[in-house]
């Protein structure tokens, strides 16, 4: 394998010095980029698009063509752990994710199969395996999948949702029926996301969208014990380096001190928290990813040029940051403005390096 | 950053299966002379073929770059670098937005259109191909009608697609 030559993104994740901040966007291979949609149009629908590794391969490679970005990021889908277990995913135009069967029942939870990840999901570590290839050594590669909490919200609900109302109310009603479902989504992450370090992953992110939506007590139950359960059972190391694992639940501002203590190197901070409190309150446990709104991307360069600096300014010096949108890029921004993101990142950050 | 395909026979034998259609693969000369704030002409190109990628709904093929004396060029002129892209523009772009794209990569790169035939410039991207498209309009004509008689564009043409005839040829 060839040796890294960009490594500020895995430094900042531990805590180790860099030149200037890292920076990286969640989404960053998506419909913003004229070459994405050209791709996703040649594939025929999303699902396709997932399930080639070339394909895959080929998208997650197109923003770093663009921009210097410091990681990159496998293409997928959180949903494909409930696919593999015959849930059927499919995407409508316009819908977002659906599934043709919903996890509603006993026997709904007891019959679901624990996917083989070397069967089932090939495609997606195959899909790794090459794109480590072709980075050749220029950045990290980042693994991910969904939370526990968040896949099974999917499951109960068949689609994504505006108030949970089947999941939670599956959480309430039959919360030992939901621990079981819990309990089995997190063996399966915890193989899907090692078998992704096996193929060449050099960090994970587990992706907590939903997290944020429950109560005080109920995210310390039902979605943050199995993601300490998963961070337990992955590989430590890989090719002699620490394999760091970022948590990042969406509206987790209030919990800050919990996750920082879920045995992740690095908290995924959405844009409501103050990135310099956040710092304060757990920067000496963990490293701290964000945490820019990405609504910012559709105004004018001086305007993302100056809020750059104000993330950057209210961190401080030192080291233990990695820049990133503090939620997935949307499907508008102009590209030209990423670029000036990217730049402001790393020219202004390096002040704060010396 | 990453192996590209070397030739397009690879191009097709990666992404054939996920879906790259051969008949619409559209073929671009890259040419300059003077150097841009990239740096020589050299650097120029490799730039611009970075550009190209986000035209492209897969990996751009990319000939080696090939230095010629300029050929019908006001004298003095320095040496120009020259190589060949094969790109996908995908399903629903038209020749003609495949154009302005192309110019608006050359006018990002500072060059400005004299009006005068084959003056010095920091970029030059002629459309030689679309497909197997043929046109003939005052903004394009397809394929590229001096194509045939430029070695800086069939010499590059013939190392990363030698089985490649132009349409109508």
């Amino acid at each position: 394998m060839a040796p890294l030559k960009n490594d500020r993104f895995l430094r900042a994740l531990t805590g180790q010095s860099v030149d200037v901040t890292p920076v990286w966007m969640m989404r960053q291979a998506g419909r913003y980029l004229p070459e994405y949609r050209a791709t996703r149009k040649v594939a025929g629908d999303f699902m396709s698009l997932c399930q080639s590794p070339e394909m895959a391969c080929e998208v997650t490679l197109q923003p770093l063509r663009r921009y210097p970005m410091d990681a990159a990021i496998l293409f997928s889908d959180i949903l494909t752990i409930p696919d593999a277990m015959g849930l059927g995913l499919y995407f409508s135009e316009g819908e977002g994710p659906r599934f043709r069967k919903t996890v509603r029942t006993e026997q709904d939870v007891e019959q679901l199969p624990v996917p083989d990840i070397a069967r089932d999901l090939s495609y997606v570590t195959d899909a790794v395996s090459l794109i480590r290839r072709e980075l050749n050594g220029s950045v990290p590669l980042i693994g991910f999948s969904g939370s526990p909490w968040t896949l099974a919200t999917y499951m109960i609900e068949g689609s994504g949702s505006k108030d949970f109302r089947h999941a939670k109310e599956f959480m309430y009603n039959h919360p030992e029926l939901m621990h079981q479902l819990l309990d089995k989504l997190a063996q399966t992450v915890t193989a899907y996301l090692n078998a992704q370090i096996a193929a060449g992953a050099q960090a994970v992110q587990i992706f907590d969208t939903w997290g944020g939506i429950l109560s005080t007590g109920a995210y310390q139950t039902f979605s943050l014990a199995y993601m300490k359960k998963i961070i337990a059972g992955l590989t430590r190391e890989a090719d002699g380096r620490k394999v760091p694992v970022i948590v990042f639940t969406k509206n987790g501002g209030l919990w800050l001190e919990q996750i920082a203590d879920s045995g992740a190197h690095c908290v995924g901070l959405d844009w409501t928290i103050e990135m310099g409190r956040a710092r304060a309150m757990i920067g000496d446990k963990v490293s701290l990813q964000g945490n820019m709104d990405p609504t910012i991307l559709y105004s004018s360069p001086a305007a993302i040029r100056s809020e750059v600096e104000r993330i950057l300014a209210s961190y401080g010096e030192g080291n233990g940051h990695v820049f990133n949108l503090g939620h997935g890029i949307t499907p508008g921004v102009d590209p030209d403005n990423v670029a000036v993101f990217i730049d402001a990142v790393h020219e202004l950050s390096a002040q704060y390096h010396r | 950053m990453s192996s590209q395909p070397s030739t397009t026979a690879e191009l097709i034998a990666r992404y054939g299966p996920a879906g790259l259609d051969i008949d619409r693969l559209a073929i671009v000369s890259l040419g300059a002379n003077l150097p841009s704030r990239f740096g020589p002409a050299r650097a120029t190109l490799a730039r611009a073929a970075d550009q190209l990628s986000t035209l492209s709904a897969w990996p751009v093929v990319l000939s080696p770059i090939i230095e010629t004396e300029p050929v019908d060029c006001p004298p003095g002129s320095p040496p120009f670098c020259n190589a060949v892209a094969v790109l996908d523009p995908g399903e629903s772009v038209t020749p003609m937005e495949f154009l302005q794209s192309l110019q608006a990569i050359e006018a990002d790169f500072g060059r400005v259109r004299s009006g005068r035939v084959n003056e010095a410039r920091v970029l030059d991207l002629d459309l030689i191909c679309f497909g197997h498209q043929q046109c003939r309009t005052p903004a394009l004509t397809l394929p590229h009608p001096r194509a045939a008689q430029r070695d800086f564009v069939l010499q590059p043409l013939a190392v990363i697609w030698p089985e490649f005839r132009l349409p109508g040829s």
